[in-house]
């Protein structure tokens, strides 16, 4: 392990082999808002962990980006050990979480989406 | 003074069924430091998955202070409300289930994610009849539930979270219905506020059910969404069902489509129900997705 770097470990985090409490994930968000505040890189280690909701990932990484670019974010955190059936909830609240902080007026126009001019 | 209140001859899961628990509450919501009796004397069917719901409506009328009592219930719904564990919760027995056709009605706080997922485990998708899924798929199920238990601490801001599960093995097809209902701010006033809109309950479950709408409050700093889309998908390729009642809406996917109608008193929250068709002997599992770099 690097110096300047500190690895999470979701597992030892949430207890168990499921992340799926909001209290856990906002936990852990705090821990890498910490770190990153003060100039580490953090490693999220998600060995062992089979079960993660969105609801965890949201409070856990999609909040990171009300504080932190993605740019900022790219170079001070990591994840690893993400299987492949979790892989796509990672990439869907990383992608919802860009767009919900940098564009929010569309989604005040979602509503036209689905229901039209009715 | 003492109030009767007459349970309807059948209460199914369907838009009958949730048109009585609104009128229920209804009912109710005139009610201060009353004695209610519940009077079963003709029901002689009452799905006891829609036990999550009589559950909750009875605990919010219990905040006003009134008592609720039970009468004239037969022997048959008796036996099958003291088996799920129902009548427990409320000064009555609770017997062992030998048959297994039930899923324990449950009153869990929201912090409980860890027991919510040990329950649904222990429950629902490890029984022998369940539809057959690899693990990946069944974690893919269980994700969805809890994003539903979710929906309701994030959205409908309650306290409680209400559920129970019912096995009808003799029904054609055999299935389990699985309730989940939450006692909070509904789908229709979330959309609205958030919207700044005046959506019928009808349109504000269709919105809310658009993937990637949510109406989470910017303000808490956590993004939402991604909501029932495998849950339904999943429904629809085991020819199961999902209805969700919240305010004056109600919206259901069946084997035949989607569909929607409007309730004539609103229902205090949100009820998502969940039907699983157990005469279905295939094996789901995910479809392989290309594997996309994690790219922050």
């Amino acid at each position: 392990m690097k110096t300047n770097e500190i690895i999470i470990r979701i597992f030892d985090e949430v207890g168990s082999d499921s992340a799926i409490s909001v209290d856990d994930g906002d936990n852990v968000f705090k821990k890498i808002d910490g770190a990153i505040s003060a100039g580490l890189t953090v490693v999220l280690d998600f060995q062992n962990i089979n079960l993660i909701i969105t609801a965890f990932l949201n409070a856990c990484i999609g909040q990171l980006y009300s504080k932190y670019s993605s740019e900022e974010l790219r170079k001070h955190l990591h994840v690893e050990n993400v299987s492949s059936e979790n892989n796509h909830l990672f990439v869907k609240v990383i992608k919802r979480a860009k767009e919900y902080f940098e564009n929010p007026e569309e989604f005040d126009q979602s509503i036209n989406d689905v229901l039209g001019d009715e | 003074m003492k109030k009767v209140f007459n349970i309807p001859t059948k209460v199914c899961s369907d838009f009958d069924g949730y048109s009585f628990f609104s009128e229920l509450d209804n009912y109710f919501n005139g009610c201060i430091k009353e004695q209610i009796a519940l009077d079963f004397s003709k029901t002689t069917w009452f799905e006891a998955n829609l036990c999550a719901a009589l559950g909750a409506l009875i605990n919010k009328a219990e905040n006003k202070f009134n008592q609720i009592r039970f009468v004239k219930l037969s022997s048959s719904l008796k036996d099958i409300f003291s088996r799920n564990h129902f009548l427990a919760n409320f000064g009555g027995a609770k017997i062992p289930d030998h048959n297994s056709t039930t899923i324990k009605y449950r009153k869990n706080k929201i912090i409980e994610d860890k027991l919510i997922k040990e329950f649904l485990d222990r429950e629902l998708i490890d029984k022998p009849d369940f539809p057959k899924l690899s693990e990946p798929a069944k974690y893919e199920i269980i994700r969805s539930i809890f994003e539903i238990y979710s929906n309701a601490v994030i959205h409908g801001d309650c306290e409680y979270v209400y559920s129970c599960g019912q096995f009808y093995p003799n029904k054609i097809p055999p299935r389990i219905d699985f309730t989940i209902v939450d006692i909070g701010k509904s789908i229709k006033k979330n959309v609205n506020d958030f919207l700044n809109s005046d959506l019928t309950g009808v349109d504000a479950i269709l919105w809310a059910l658009a993937d990637n709408n949510t109406t989470k409050p910017k303000a808490k700093n956590i993004p939402g969404g991604l909501g029932l889309k495998i849950i339904c998908e999943f429904a629809r390729l085991n020819k199961g069902k999902v209805q969700i009642v919240s305010n004056n809406g109600y919206w259901q996917q069946t084997v035949s489509g989607e569909s929607s109608k409007s309730l004539f008193h609103a229902f205090p929250g949100t009820l998502v129900n969940l039907e699983f068709n157990l005469d279905d002997k295939s094996f789901y599992y995910l479809k392989d997705e290309p594997i996309e770099e994690i790219i922050f």
